[in-house]
């Protein structure tokens, strides 16, 4: 008889938890490939940035004597998107540093899951790029068994050397690259599945990849691997995507302010690829699009 | 594509698939008399009655026994012909509430037939403020939860186009109007007529949700080639349709203005059971003593039942079968705005007794509710039918802000719980946005004495 419930006594089935799981079934297909064309190291590193992620928010947590949220599973999409953006051929501590990194520093130092400012998989990569560089900027080429780097695509077009892959190699994923990044095709599934469950934001991943891709296809000259190559779908399908205004306008902002400074990255800094620069800086400007966003009607307020 | 000819409010939730209404849908109304009814002289939380009768008293049925104490009062009528057993004091929040225990005669007055059950009776002979007091006599009430006193409501100080009869029957699981309009169609039918001249309004409309498509045709039917001033409308099933805000919103397109009543948007609404007490009062001067409830969900056999004001509902739930699972929560009224009175009940737990506003008891799987962190999906602000953002209020007002609670317009919140529903991580928003906006309008009549 104790316990009384607070109205509404209908909730829906949906959970932070169900949502975080359909991520990461999201993101299975292009790890299979992953695992497929890199070899079983791509799968191994994703497992342990995974659990290392979990492991780290736990720790962090039981310490500070907060909510246990690793149960929530966020942990382990950031753990799985770090992997994602690493070689294949990565040092296994390099990717631990990232994930404690993104875990510590960028999520629960602010607050953790959905007070963070920006995205933790991406600022872990970001803090690791700059730290590590040697062991960050160079990519495994599929079916390579040894750790010769190769080229990335978008680097070749940046250098104006020869691209040696097809679009269709793009398309589906056969090309040097961070080993979740590569498949276009199998990332896009993915994403198809999560805008089935209506648990992403189509309108501002839209936006960004076509704004992206088009707008460098014309400045390099190659369309294919201005879309197919480097990160633009992993970033724009399953990273740009954690905010969510109310708006279309919001969304379409947000997306465009990401695009453009992806853009600008890829044509005037010395790296070949801007996605990860992007969309972080895009989530530090998220709090102002927010302020000039177009507010929802209130009912009854003139 | 169907001509629409109704707005789409924005937000809102679909909370079932229409198998909880299935339960009861299809339940003809069971007619029960208790032994004993307790009336409470608090129909509603706000309201009070001064009891009018005695220990030993005998009384007919239809008599007044209480006389309104206050604004959101209306009379109150003996519910059954018996003599007064006891005068129980029953704590009801903060106050002491006399509640008039009846024992009902072996042998009740029989209910005439009269013809306003059979067909559209004449209103001619009656003036508006003759059906306004007529209302007021009868202790017509808004029965759809709120309880507000009907003759105030009918005597607004702005001009009245339409009557809105609130048939939604938005709540999950309830289906006491659905079947009181199927049932007692022309009862009803006769007292949405008496209402819509009771508001001088051109035109009435009965509303009701797409899912009750059963009882549209068949209102239809009997009033093909009648001449009334009201029609039936049909909506979209989406929840809080019977929302009166958005009612008005879907029927007329306009908004009630923030702080405002319905009159301001020239609507009056009134729900389903209060058009049929009307039609009673007005036609055979049986003023409002019975009401259908609904008793659903866990339990054995879910019923409608048609039962005098005052009959307790632990007896309707043994004839519903008794409640059929041990971990339970229940709920009386409906799964979204109803109050919970307790969890892991039996049927004998349950003390209250069926006032007018009492649209069901319902028996829920217990569950226990976890908040977590808030991940910033802003699906609370989609299913907003406000227009408002849950989970910035729900913020704002836990970090102790309330000038930022003012300025997301905490205030215009109307605690359908869609947010709360919504919510993934299980955020109690609802509850925050209400305490939110109850400390706003608190702070804004400060502000004002200033």
């Amino acid at each position: 008889m104790a316990e009384l419930h607070i109205n509404p006594n209908l909730r829906t089935p949906k959970t932070t938890q169900k949502i975080m799981l359909d991520v990461c079934i999201a993101l299975l297909p292009a790890l299979i490939y992953s695992t497929v064309i890199f070899g079983v190291n791509a799968l191994l590193l994703t497992v342990i940035s995974v659990v290392t992620c979990m492991a780290a928010e736990g720790i962090w947590q039981l310490i500070r004597g907060e909510q246990l949220t690793v149960g929530d599973l966020s942990a382990a999409v950031t753990g799985i998107l770090i992997a994602f953006n690493m070689s294949s051929t990565t040092p296994i501590w390099v990717v631990m540093i990232a994930d404690v990194f993104a875990i510590i520093v960028v999520k629960q130092v602010f607050g953790g899951i959905g007070s963070n400012v920006v995205n933790p998989a991406l600022m872990g990569r970001l803090f690791t790029m700059v730290v590590y560089p040697g062991q960050m900027m160079s990519y495994a080429a599929p079916g390579a068994v040894d750790t010769v780097a190769s080229p990335t695509v978008l680097s070749a077009v940046k250098s104006g050397s020869e691209v040696a892959y097809s679009a269709w190699d793009m398309i589906i994923g056969n090309i040097p690259g961070a080993l979740g990044e590569t498949s276009a095709l199998l990332l896009l599934v993915g994403f198809l599945y999560l805008a089935f469950k209506k648990e992403v934001n189509v309108l501002a991943a839209v936006v960004y990849i076509v704004v992206v891709g088009a707008v460098s296809g014309i400045l390099n000259g190659n369309f294919a691997a201005s879309f197919f190559a480097g990160g633009l779908f992993l970033g724009g399908l399953f990273m740009l995507t954690d905010y969510v205004f109310v708006s279309k306008k919001g969304k379409v902002l947000y997306a465009l302010a990401a695009a453009v400074i992806t853009i600008l990255v890829r044509q005037f800094s010395p790296y070949p690829e801007g996605v990860c620069f992007g969309i972080l800086i895009a989530n530090c400007l998220a709090y102002f699009v927010d302020k000039i966003d177009k507010k929802p009607h209130v009912y009854g307020i003139k | 594509m169907k001509n629409q000819d109704y707005t789409v409010f924005h937000g809102g939730v679909h909370p079932t698939d229409g198998s909880d209404k299935a339960l009861s849908s299809g339940k003809p109304i069971v007619e029960y008399t208790p032994k004993v009814v307790e009336i409470s002289m608090a129909q509603t939380g706000p309201s009070l009655c001064e009891l009018l009768v005695k220990e030993g008293d005998h009384v007919d049925r239809g008599q007044l026994i209480g006389s309104p104490a206050n604004f959101f009062a209306v009379k109150l009528h003996a519910s059954v012909s018996g003599t007064v057993k006891e005068i129980k004091k029953v704590q009801n929040g903060p106050k002491e509430v006399p509640v008039c225990v009846i024992e009902a005669d072996e042998v009740q007055p029989p209910v005439e037939d009269l013809p306003y059950r059979h067909q559209i009776v004449d209103l001619s002979s009656y003036t508006k403020e003759q059906l306004i007091s007529l209302m007021e006599e009868g202790g017509i009430t808004g029965m759809g939860g709120a309880g507000f006193p009907s003759h105030v409501k009918y005597k607004p100080n702005k001009p009245i186009e339409y009557v809105l009869i609130n048939a939604a029957e938005c709540e999950p699981y309830l289906t006491c109007d659905h079947r009181m309009m199927l049932e007692h169609s022309w009862e009803f039918l006769n007292g949405v007529n008496a209402m819509v001249k009771a508001g001088g309004a051109k035109k009435g409309y009965i509303c009701m949700e797409d899912n009750k498509q059963d009882v549209a045709d068949h209102l239809n039917s009997l009033l093909a080639g009648c001449d009334v001033p009201f029609e039936v409308k049909v909506l979209p099933t989406k929840y809080p349709q019977g929302g009166e805000r958005q009612l008005i919103l879907a029927v007329t397109g306009r908004e009630i203005p923030a702080g405002g009543l319905p009159a301001d948007a020239g609507c009056i609404v009134s729900n389903v059971q209060s058009a049929k007490a009307m039609g009673d009062m007005v036609f055979a001067g049986i003023p409002s003593i019975t009401r259908c409830i609904t008793i659903t969900g866990l339990v054995k056999d879910p019923k409608n039942f048609l039962v005098p004001l005052g009959t307790p509902i632990r007896e309707l739930v043994a004839l519903a079968g008794g409640i059929s699972e041990k971990e339970n929560k229940v709920i009386l009224g409906g799964p979204m705005t109803g109050p919970c009175i307790g969890s892991n009940m039996t049927g004998d737990d349950i003390t209250q007794c069926v006032t007018k506003v009492n649209g069901g008891l319902l028996v829920l799987e217990n569950d226990h509710i976890v908040e977590s962190p808030c991940i910033r999906c802003g699906g609370c602000a989609l299913a907003c039918p406000a227009g408002l953002s849950p989970f910035k209020i729900d913020h704002a007002y836990r970090a102790g802000n309330l000038a930022l609670c003012e300025a997301l317009h905490a205030t215009e919140c109307i605690a359908c719980g869609c947010c709360s529903y919504t919510c993934p991580a299980k955020r109690e928003l609802t509850f925050y946005n209400t305490k939110a906006r109850d400390a706003v309008k608190a702070m804004i009549r400060e502000r004002g004495k200033k």
